[in-house]
C-alpha cells in the first residue's frame, strides 16, 4: 500500500513537473519550451536571411529592396500587392507589437497577459474603445480604396503568421506562452483606437468640476482660461483664413454641482496604467520657398510620443504605378502616416481639441432608460466578453445613451462620456488618399476626412504651404464641456459639428511660414470654441521667433531648429523666481548658484547642472503654489505653466490686478496660523531643491548635470527587462523644441525639401526590426540621441546597387 | 545506451515539443529496466538530456554572438552568462532522468 502511494505520488509529481515547465507563472516563462535550444528563445537569436518567396495572394510579382539603413522599399504593380507586402513586412518585423497594440485598444490584453491585465481591459471597454473600433471598422468597408488596402494588409499579416511555427514566434510570445492570432480589419480599427486614446484621451473635466465646486466659476476661469491670448497662436492674427471671425457665446450654466458623487471615479482614474500622458505633443513647420536658400518649400516634423522598443514607427517606401510615398508607417495600419511623395509632403502635430465631454444623466429600470428634457428614452446595453488567458470568460456590459457610454454609476445617476472616437471616423481613408495626393489642393481635401484624433496638418507642395487645425469638433459655447454637464437637458449635448471648411486654416501666410507645437490655434475672434487644454506655447514661440528671422533657410537650419534647446519657459519664469528669493539666509555656495542662474543662457544642455537646478526648483515652487488647493490624492492638477508664471510676474512687479486671488493661491491653506508669501515659498522651494539634489546626487558639480536627471529611457514595448535601449546623453526638455523628456520626445523626425526631386531626412529612436537580437532593433538610437538625421533613400525606380538587397516575391497565381 | 539516447533526443528535438526529452527518458526507463541498473539508466538519461540541451544552447547562442545568453543572464540574475547553458542542460537532464525513473516504475512491480 505504501509502495503504491509512493509510486502514485511520484507519478503526480512528474506530471506536475511537466505541467509546471510548460506553463507561464507570473513573470516566469514556461521554462521547458522557453529554454528548449531547438525551438525556444535561442532560436530568436538566429537571424533568417531574406529570400525570394512566392505567394498565392499576390496578383503580380513585386520587389522589396532593403537599403543600407535597413529601410524596406516595396515596388508593386497594384494597390493590393502593395498593401499585402506592407502587412507582411510589418508582421515580419513587428508582429508582437502589432498584436499587443490591437489587443490593448480593445481591452483584450488579458488574453495573452492574464489576470493582471484584467483591470486595464475593463477600463478600456468601459470607455467605449471596443465599440469605437467596431464603428471605425464599418467605415473601412464604405471606401473601395480603404477596403482594398485593409483586406490586402490583413492578408499579408496573416500569410506571415501562417508561415510561422513555434520556433519562429517572436520572443515575447515564448515568454508569455501565447501565440499570435489572425488579424481582421477590426484589429486595424483597434490599433487606430489606441492611437486615438493616446492622443485624444486626456481630459480634466472631473478635476475642473471639483475646482468649480470648491472655488466657483471666476476662479476656475482665472486658473484655466478658455483662451491663451498672450501666446503665439498657430493661426497668425489677421490670417484666420476661411474661418469666420465672430466672438462665440459663453457657456454660463448647467454645470453639475453634485460632483462629489464622482470622486471615487476620479480616484479610480488616478494612475491608471493606460492613461495617456499629458504631454503627447509635436512640432511641425513649413517654410515657404520665398524664404529658403534654394527656393524650395521645406517642411519639418517631429512627433512626440512615448519611446518604446521597437519604435512606434516603421520607416518605409511604398511604390506602385499610382503613387510613390516614403515616410513613417504604423505597424498595425496600412499606408504612410507622415511622409512625402513626389509632389507633396504632409506633417502633423496633435491638436488637443476638447472632443471628450462628460454628462450626469438620470436613469431608471436598472439603467435601461434615461431621461432627457423630461422624456424617458431607451438605453442600449452592449455585452463584451473578456477571455482571460487562464480560460476564464467574463462578460462586461456597457450601457450607452444616444450621446455616449456610462463610465460610472452612482445610485440612479450615470456619468456618461461622449467622445468623438466613439463615432464612425475615417482617418484611415484620409491617410490612404493623402498618400496619393499630387497637389496641395488634394492634400487639403483629404485631410478633411481625418476626424480623430484632431491634428494640425501641414500640407505643402512645390508651390504652396498650408496648415489646418483639423478634426471633428462639436459646435460649443465657450467652456462648454470643460466640466461635467447636466445631461438631463438636450441643449447641453453636441448637436452640430464645425464644418470642415470653417476649421482654422492658413495658406501661404504673410510671414511665409506656418508652424504648430500643440499650442492654441486661435483666439476669441474665431467663430467656434475648441477647448481650453492646449500645450503652453513655449516651443511654438521659439519656432516662430527663429523662423521670423530674416534668413534664407536651409535644410541644415531646420535640423538645427529641431535640435534647439533654448527653454523659453525657463527664460520667462527664472528671473521672477530669483526676484522672489530671499538670499539673505542662503549659504555661500547657494548664493553662488543663484549668481550662476542669473547669467544662465537657458540652454537645456546635458552637460550643465543649471537645467537640473531650474527644473527641480520650478517644479517645487509650482507645486507649493497649487498643491494645497488643487491636488487630490494622485490627481495632481496644476494650471498651465503660463498661469503660474503670470502669478510670479504680477506679484513680482506689483501689477497683479487680482492680488487677493493670487495671494490666496500662494498661501498654504494647510498652515492655518501662517500666511505664506511668495518670498517664503520661493525660498523654501529653493532650499528643498538644494537638499534634494545634495541628498540624491552629492555635492554640487558635474554629478548634478542635467544628463543625470533627464535620462533617456526607451523601454521595451511590453516593459520586458533587458530589452530596452542603453541610456544615452540627451539634451533638451519638455519645453524646448528638442522636446526630450526622459522616455518621451521626438519619436519621428523628418525634414523634406520639395525641390524638383523631393528629398527627405529622417530619424527614429529605434530601428526596423522588433527582434531584440537583430542588429536593426535599435541601430538608430545613438545617432538620434546626438541629433543626427539620415538622408532618406527615396527611389523613383528599382535600384541596382551593391549595397541594396533585392528580394522578389512572385505571384503563385 | 547513452549514445543512442543522445541520438534519439537530438533527432526528435528538431520537430517535437520540448517534452520530447521526457518521452525519451520514459521510453528508456521502461525498455531497459531489465538490462541496466537503475543508476545507469538515470545517469544516462540525465547526461543525455544535459548534453543535448547545454551544448545546443551554446551552439545556437554562439550564432547570435552570445546575445541570448547575455539577456537570459540578466533576467535570471545569474553571475555568468555561461550558467544559462548549464541551467538549460540541468533542466533537460533532470526531466529526462526523472522521466526515466517513471519509466522504470511503470515496468517494475514491487519495491525498487
Amino acid at each position: 500500500m505504501r509502495e503504491t502511494f509512493r509510486r502514485f505520488t511520484l507519478f503526480v509529481f512528474w506530471g506536475f513537473l511537466l505541467f509546471a515547465l510548460n506553463t507561464h507563472w507570473g513573470s516566469i516563462p514556461p521554462m521547458g519550451s522557453f529554454l528548449n535550444p531547438f525551438q525556444g528563445v535561442w532560436q530568436n537569436g538566429i537571424l533568417k536571411k531574406d529570400r525570394d518567396l512566392s505567394f498565392k495572394e499576390l496578383k503580380e510579382s513585386i520587389f522589396v529592396q532593403i537599403d543600407d539603413h535597413a529601410v524596406p522599399h516595396i515596388f508593386a504593380k497594384n494597390n493590393f500587392d502593395l498593401y499585402f507586402a506592407q502587412g507582411y513586412l510589418h508582421a515580419k518585423d513587428r508582429l508582437f507589437q502589432m498584436d499587443l497594440s490591437a489587443r490593448a485598444g480593445s481591452g483584450r490584453l488579458s488574453e495573452i497577459v492574464g489576470n493582471k491585465a484584467l483591470d486595464i481591459d475593463k477600463f478600456f471597454i468601459s470607455i467605449g474603445m471596443r465599440e469605437g473600433a467596431r464603428q471605425s471598422a464599418n467605415a473601412f468597408l464604405k471606401d473601395p480604396l480603404t477596403n482594398e488596402a485593409v483586406t490586402a494588409y490583413v492578408s499579408g499579416i496573416n500569410t506571415y503568421i501562417d508561415s510561422l511555427s513555434f520556433k519562429d514566434y517572436p520572443l515575447e510570445y515564448k515568454l508569455l506562452n501565447a501565440k499570435p492570432e489572425h488579424f481582421t480589419p477590426l484589429h486595424i480599427a483597434q490599433f487606430l483606437m489606441i492611437m486615438s486614446y493616446r492622443l485624444a484621451g486626456k481630459h480634466f473635466d472631473l478635476e475642473l468640476t471639483r475646482v468649480l465646486k470648491n472655488y466657483g466659476k471666476e476662479k476656475l476661469y482665472d486658473l484655466f482660461p478658455a483662451y491663451q491670448n498672450d501666446t503665439s497662436l498657430i493661426i497668425d492674427k489677421g490670417e484666420i483664413g476661411r474661418s469666420i471671425a465672430s466672438k462665440p457665446n459663453v457657456f454660463t450654466d448647467n454645470f453639475v454641482s453634485s460632483f462629489s458623487e464622482y470622486d471615487s471615479y476620479l480616484n479610480y482614474l488616478a494612475g491608471k496604467p493606460g492613461e495617456p500622458e499629458g504631454f503627447n505633443g509635436s512640432n511641425n513647420w513649413a517654410v515657404h520657398r520665398s524664404k529658403t536658400k534654394k527656393g524650395y518649400n521645406i517642411v519639418a516634423n517631429d512627433t512626440h510620443l512615448s519611446f518604446n522598443l521597437p519604435s512606434v514607427w516603421y520607416e518605409m517606401q511604398l511604390t506602385n504605378p499610382e503613387t510613390n510615398m516614403y515616410g513613417a508607417s504604423f505597424p498595425g495600419a496600412p499606408g504612410i502616416i507622415i511622409g512625402f511623395n513626389q509632389d507633396i509632403t504632409w506633417a502633423v502635430t496633435n491638436a488637443t481639441m476638447d472632443v471628450m465631454d462628460f454628462y450626469e444623466v438620470e436613469f431608471r429600470n436598472n439603467f435601461s432608460e434615461y431621461q432627457i428634457d423630461g422624456e424617458w428614452l431607451p438605453s442600449k446595453a452592449i455585452v463584451d466578453v473578456i477571455e482571460v488567458k487562464s480560460g476564464k470568460q467574463m462578460e462586461y456590459v456597457t450601457v450607452w445613451t444616444e450621446q455616449g457610454v456610462v463610465v460610472d454609476k452612482k445610485g440612479n445617476k450615470g456619468l456618461v462620456l461622449a467622445w468623438i472616437p466613439h463615432q464612425e471616423t475615417t482617418e484611415l481613408t484620409s491617410l490612404l488618399k493623402l498618400n496619393r495626393s499630387h497637389s496641395l489642393k488634394d492634400c487639403l481635401k483629404y485631410t478633411k476626412l481625418f476626424l480623430a484624433p484632431s491634428q494640425n496638418f501641414i500640407c505643402a507642395d512645390k508651390k504652396d504651404i498650408s496648415i489646418t487645425h483639423n478634426g471633428k469638433m462639436a459646435k460649443k459655447k465657450v467652456y462648454q464641456g470643460s466640466v461635467i454637464l447636466d445631461g438631463s437637458k438636450s441643449k447641453n449635448y453636441w448637436h452640430e459639428y464645425i464644418p470642415s471648411e470653417e476649421m482654422p486654416f492658413m495658406l501661404n501666410p504673410k510671414l511665409n511660414f506656418v508652424r504648430s507645437a500643440n499650442q492654441m490655434a486661435v483666439d476669441e475672434s474665431y467663430k467656434y470654441y475648441l477647448g481650453w487644454y492646449y500645450e503652453d506655447s513655449y516651443r511654438g514661440r521659439r519656432i516662430r521667433d527663429i523662423l521670423s528671422q530674416n534668413n534664407k533657410f536651409t535644410v541644415k537650419d531646420m535640423q538645427d531648429l529641431q535640435n534647439d534647446i533654448l527653454d523659453y519657459m525657463a527664460m520667462d519664469s527664472l528671473p521672477y523666481m530669483i526676484s522672489h528669493l530671499d538670499t539673505s539666509g542662503l549659504s555661500e555656495a547657494q548664493n553662488s548658484l543663484v549668481n550662476q542662474l542669473k547669467s544662465w543662457d537657458y540652454s537645456m544642455s546635458s552637460d550643465s547642472y543649471l537645467p537640473s537646478v531650474y527644473y527641480q526648483w520650478w517644479s517645487r515652487l509650482r507645486d507649493s503654489i497649487w498643491q494645497d488647493q488643487l491636488w487630490d490624492g494622485d490627481r495632481k492638477l496644476v494650471p498651465q505653466a503660463t498661469r503660474t508664471i503670470k502669478l510670479l510676474r504680477d506679484l513680482s512687479l506689483g501689477k497683479s490686478k487680482n492680488q487677493v486671488n493670487d495671494l490666496y493661491w500662494v498661501d498654504d491653506i494647510r498652515t492655518i496660523d501662517i500666511k505664506e508669501s511668495l518670498k517664503d515659498i520661493a525660498t523654501s522651494s529653493f532650499r528643498a531643491m538644494w537638499n534634494h539634489m545634495q541628498k540624491t546626487y552629492g555635492e554640487i558639480g558635474p554629478a548634478w548635470n542635467w544628463e543625470h536627471i533627464n535620462v533617456l529611457n526607451i523601454p521595451h514595448v511590453a516593459k520586458i527587462p533587458g530589452l530596452g535601449a542603453k541610456p544615452e546623453k540627451i539634451n533638451g526638455s519638455l519645453k524646448t523644441v528638442l522636446a526630450n523628456n526622459r522616455g518621451h520626445g521626438p519619436s519621428w523626425k523628418m525634414i523634406v525639401e520639395l525641390g524638383p526631386t523631393v528629398e527627405g531626412w529622417t530619424n527614429i529612436p529605434g530601428g526596423v526590426s522588433g527582434n531584440p537580437f537583430d542588429p536593426t532593433y535599435q541601430h538608430w538610437v545613438k545617432g538620434w540621441s546626438q541629433g543626427e538625421m539620415r538622408k532618406a533613400h527615396y527611389w523613383l525606380d528599382l535600384q541596382d546597387k551593391a549595397q541594396v538587397k533585392t528580394i522578389e516575391w512572385k505571384s503563385d497565381l | 545506451m547513452i549514445y543512442s539516447q543522445v541520438a534519439l533526443i537530438l533527432i526528435g528535438s528538431f520537430w517535437a515539443p520540448w517534452w520530447w526529452i521526457a518521452v525519451v527518458g520514459l521510453l528508456y526507463g521502461w525498455r531497459f529496466k531489465n538490462s541496466y541498473s537503475v543508476n545507469k539508466i538515470l545517469t544516462s538519461s540525465f547526461i543525455s538530456g544535459f548534453m543535448v540541451w547545454s551544448i545546443f544552447s551554446y551552439y545556437f547562442d554562439a550564432r547570435s554572438m552570445g546575445q541570448v545568453s547575455t539577456w537570459l543572464q540578466q533576467i535570471f540574475h545569474l553571475p555568468q552568462s555561461f550558467l544559462v547553458y548549464l541551467l538549460a542542460g540541468f533542466l533537460a537532464g533532470f526531466v529526462a532522468a526523472f522521466s526515466g525513473y517513471i519509466g522504470i516504475l511503470i515496468q517494475k512491480k514491487g519495491p525498487l
